[in-house]
């Protein structure tokens, strides 16, 4: 069954009788939790950074970079001639092309020096500002880059919110209005529990619709407080809040109720819940949120797929030199990169079982724009990060980048709904890709991810 | 037997000489029957009038729910003793100051500053925070005691409307005159007026990288704020639907360029100023060659910008987006196309003026039958919270009681002038239905009536509430009618008996007891309120 759901479906209401899950089900498991027990019993397992059923395929992080990300200083294709010509103080320089009078030219780039370390290939280098990740993931192979990424031609828009919104729903057609995760989840088998977490105080788009999904700011403060007695506030609101009435408001109170029982029985201040194999996250919400997605995972309360952003990409003016370290444009993606092989240092070979992608509205304009920023573009670049991702760099790229007159821009070659199918179907046994991404006509895998 | 309702031009041409309209009734509205009187003093037997045009179909209740922050103890009585027509119109054509100013009379200067002065304060030691601390807590103030509640409802629409990110650069100075001035100061007049005072707004072209924007450079203009012009302020995208093109966007950037401020060491430095060194003095045409302007000389072409701005401000485009979006706020998450259309063709007829656009709406049939259609927002919960509960609070802008406030708001996702994007806080469910934002809403009602919001240490500033005072004299017979009392003439819904029952059970206590089992015991009469502003009937407006 793919029939698309409905636009004047509001989200998280019906038990799906094509998806195999039923709430009533999810509920009848929970409802025995409501008091002081819990059936979620932290044992074994959470050695492994997993899901309790590897054969439901790998827990999925997506991670939004919410702006605009510039993918062209992310991933540079920093040997182009147009690309130096466009980019006169911004660009990821090439070192025949660095003169560094304060003698620092001999140094590494991330130590303001002019060495590309990070080079991924002839064309393309990565951000001085992202060494850990070019150190970890993508020197040990794990790490999939795919560039020139978005929406095609006839879905694009160079509007944030909308863009935003096509992005999650996983299509430009206002037919939809349920994330593509969702949509995923209702076609897996043995979905319960916490299977769908937004990391943060409102629920990202990729998650709503019918599988129950829930926003979560912290783990360990998911609990009902504020009154004289607690206990009593819970029993009421839980009568109040009644599932299956076809109201989101009343099924996700009553989801919420359910999930607090699952959390319930997790001690997340025990020693099983610290960062491992060295992690050091950096000092960044981001980071935070992804150190509580892998204790999360770590704690089997069901964890299917997690999405998770990161802001403040949306650079129209003063990006910075990318060997200045103090940068603003560096600094965002040392944010970004730190707190992603942070994840990957930590999880080790959980990530045998984990696959975190990347996402942006668009990417930006190819030439500077007059205030040293770049206006809203066209096609930006993705990662795919996982022990069973094949590390490298995927997908077609123009051979050259021309400041068009109509656009300005890197054109998409590659329809991020063909990287993220592969995916879902390869790394999350996805069989319903034509529902998962109804307006998109599958293509050949680009062969990055490992069965 | 009535003939029916007008047909739209009729109704476009009686809504302009005043006659009275034949409206349809309403379908009945399934969420909101009359509230039964509650069994304190009785409300003046005054009877209802309608007001010429106004909507019969309208009840206290539901009008208390949607136009204001919340009901207060009361509000409603005196709305059904007014008249709901007449108190529409109350609202609609407000006069004077609301009673919140006079809260503010101390302690608020940088609300009347001008952007040099408030550039001084920023510039002292934590002067950004008190520039912040005293825009929220007014604010906040006004929310929860004017008593031109609409109007203030309508400032939350038009603040949302052109939004502004006050951190994004190191002025965030600027934001308080845009706010007062060009959001508050138009926020019930003619939208073709707030547009311009917006796009000559420096807090505005701060924001939106209108300061950089410089023809002259290399690189050349910045879209930033002409791409939201028209995207969020005029046009808008409807549906996916859009009236502009990229090119259209280009052009705008250039005719636009050049609106940026004073920078000299003068009186009015920061306020708005066209600089012609910025500004693309190529010829331009857009909008099909409905905006087309010739080369001109090196410093002409703010007139230009300033016929853009009209334009735009008076397209249809925009006439159907700011009346989707008010519909929105008002009546629906999905709003008919019909009702966009006819308050767009008021909206233009009335030269952009927001009054007529407003009364139209609400004489709809669709609004009348909207009860309960909206979700409150975060810094809605929390206003209808403390009304309900008839709460006090210190006025000092850095006192306890404000930061309480404003950090229960952050925990509900809406901390107050803190959006960080140009659309301003989403106004649909779907954003806001959420489990952290249950869970935050629930506990910030349940702090509130146990006054445990925000720090209680100074016992001259913090946020309390005195629910004794609240309950009827005499008390009703059983714990059973308290309830229902409470639900009714505290949170302005009606609770069913199973919802009752289902309280009493969670609370250990039976329906039947006499009612001074919950008066009696501090902790169950706050648990009781806290979770009668935490039933889904009270999340709804």
């Amino acid at each position: 069954m793919t029939s698309p759901t409905s636009l004047d479906t509001a989200p998280g209401l019906d038990d799906d009788p094509t998806s195999g899950f039923s709430r009533r089900t999810f509920l009848a498991g929970t409802a025995a939790t409501a008091g002081a027990a819990a059936v979620v019993t932290v044992g074994t397992r959470y050695a492994f950074a997993s899901p309790e059923a590897p054969s439901n395929g790998d827990v999925m992080v997506l991670v939004f970079l919410r702006g605009g990300a510039d993918g062209l200083s992310l991933v540079a294709p920093y040997n182009m001639a147009t690309y130096r010509a466009l980019r006169p103080t911004i660009r990821v320089k090439a070192p025949n092309e660095f003169t560094d009078p304060t003698g620092k030219a001999g140094l590494p780039m991330n130590q303001g020096g002019a060495i590309p370390n990070f080079a991924l290939s002839g064309t393309f280098a990565m951000h001085p500002g992202m060494a850990s990740l070019h150190a970890g993931p993508w020197t040990n192979g794990h790490l999939a880059v795919v560039h020139a990424a978005g929406m095609p031609a006839a879905e694009e828009t160079r509007s944030h919110f909308d863009g935003q919104k096509n992005f999650e729903f996983g299509t430009a057609s206002w037919n939809y209005s349920t994330g593509f995760l969702n949509r995923y989840l209702a076609g897996q088998s043995g979905v319960d529990r916490l299977a769908a977490v937004g990391r943060g105080g409102q629920l990202q788009r990729s998650l709503a619709g019918g599988v129950a999904a829930f926003s979560m700011y912290s783990n360990t403060s998911f609990n009902v407080s504020g009154y004289s007695n607690n206990t009593r506030a819970r029993t009421a609101l839980t009568s109040w809040y009644d599932a299956g009435t076809g109201d989101l408001l009343n099924q996700t109170g009553a989801n919420t109720m359910a999930a607090i029982g699952t959390l319930g029985g997790v001690n997340f201040a025990s020693t099983a819940f610290l960062p491992q194999n060295g992690a050091v996250y950096p000092n960044s919400g981001f980071a935070n949120e992804l150190k509580e997605i892998a204790q999360l995972i770590r704690a089997n309360v069901g964890l299917r797929c997690v999405a998770v952003d990161i802001g403040g990409w949306d650079s129209h003016d003063g990006m910075g030199a990318p060997e200045d370290p103090a940068s603003p444009f560096r600094q965002r993606a040392a944010e970004f990169a730190d707190a992603l092989s942070a994840f990957y240092t930590d999880l080790g070979s959980g990530m045998d079982e984990v696959t975190l992608a990347t996402i942006s509205e668009f990417g930006r304009t190819i030439n500077e724009n007059g205030s040293g920023g770049t206006d809203h573009g066209w096609g930006s670049s993705m990662f795919v990060m996982g022990r069973k991702i094949r590390g490298g760099i995927y997908g077609a790229f123009p051979t050259t980048i021309v400041d068009d007159p109509q656009h300005g821009d890197l054109t998409v070659m590659n329809d991020y709904r063909r990287v993220l199918s592969e995916v879902l179907s390869v790394r999350g046994n996805a069989t319903n890709l034509s529902t998962i991404f109804p307006t998109f006509s599958q293509q050949s895998a680009l062969g990055l991810a490992l069965s | 037997m009535a003939t029916g309702c007008d047909d739209l031009p009729t109704i476009l041409r009686k809504l302009k000489t005043g006659e009275k309209i034949d409206w349809t009734p309403g379908p009945p509205s399934t969420t909101v029957p009359p509230p039964p009187p509650p069994p304190t003093t009785a409300p003046p037997t005054v009877p209802p009038t309608t007001a010429p045009g106004g909507n019969p179909a309208l009840t206290a209740s539901m009008i208390v729910n949607k136009l204001t922050f919340g009901p207060k103890p009361g509000l409603v009585a005196a709305v059904t003793a007014m008249g709901v027509n007449n108190w529409l119109e109350q609202q609609l054509t407000r006069s004077g100051l609301g009673t919140a100013e006079s809260r503010l009379a101390s302690g608020y200067p940088t609300l009347s500053n001008s952007n040099m002065a408030n550039y001084t304060v920023q510039d002292s030691d934590g002067g950004q925070d008190r520039l912040f601390d005293q825009m929220d807590h007014a604010n906040i103030q006004r929310a929860v005691y004017s008593d031109q509640q609409l109007f203030e409802v309508m400032c939350d629409f038009w603040g949302n409307h052109f939004n502004i990110w006050r951190r994004h650069t190191w002025m965030g100075f600027l934001r308080t005159r845009d706010y007062e001035d060009v959001v508050r100061g138009n926020a019930m007049g003619k939208f073709s007026t707030m547009l311009l005072a917006s796009a000559q707004s420096p807090s505005m072209l701060d924001y939106l990288d209108n300061l950089p924007n410089d023809a002259s450079t290399p690189g050349g203009v910045n879209q930033n704020y002409a791409r939201e012009l028209l995207e969020l302020h005029s046009l808008g995208i409807i549906n996916g639907v859009q009236a502009y093109t990229e090119a259209d966007v280009q052009a705008v950037a250039q005719i636009i360029s050049g609106f940026a401020l004073e920078w000299g060491n003068v009186a009015t430095k920061y306020d708005f100023k066209f600089l012609p060194w910025q500004h693309s003095r190529t010829a331009v045409s857009c909008f099909g060659g409905a905006v087309s302007f010739p080369a001109r000389a090196y410093g002409q072409g703010y007139d230009d910008g300033i016929t853009l701005v009209n334009y735009l401000a008076h397209h249809p485009a925009t006439a159907r987006y700011v009346c989707w979006k008010l519909i929105k706020r008002f009546v629906t998450d999905t709003p008919s196309m019909a009702l966009v259309d006819s308050a767009a063709a008021v909206f233009a007829a009335n030269d952009t003026a927001i009054v007529p656009t407003l009364r139209h709406i609400f004489a709809s049939a669709e609004f009348a039958a909207s009860a309960g259609q909206k979700i409150r927002r975060p810094f809605e919960h929390l206003v209808a919270c403390l009304r309900a509960t008839n709460a006090t609070m210190g006025t000092a802008p850095q006192g306890n009681s404000a930061n309480g406030l404003r950090w229960s708001l952050e925990s509900m996702g809406q901390p107050i002038f803190e959006r960080v994007t140009p659309d301003g806080y989403p106004d649909h469910q779907a954003f806001w239905v959420s489990s952290d934002g249950l869970l935050n809403r629930w506990e910030a009602a349940g702090n509130i009536c146990r006054n445990a919001m925000g720090d209680q240490s100074d016992t001259a500033d913090r946020v309390r509430v005195d629910l004794l005072s609240l309950m009827p004299n005499p008390l009703p017979a059983t714990v059973n009618e308290l309830i229902a009392w409470m639900a009714v003439s505290l949170g302005n819904y009606v609770i069913s008996a199973q919802d009752i029952a289902d309280m009493c059970t969670a609370l250990g206590i039976t329906g039947t007891a006499v009612a001074t089992t919950v008066t009696t015991n501090a902790g169950r009469l706050s648990l009781t309120v806290g979770l009668v502003l935490s039933h889904p009937s009270f999340q709804r407006r």
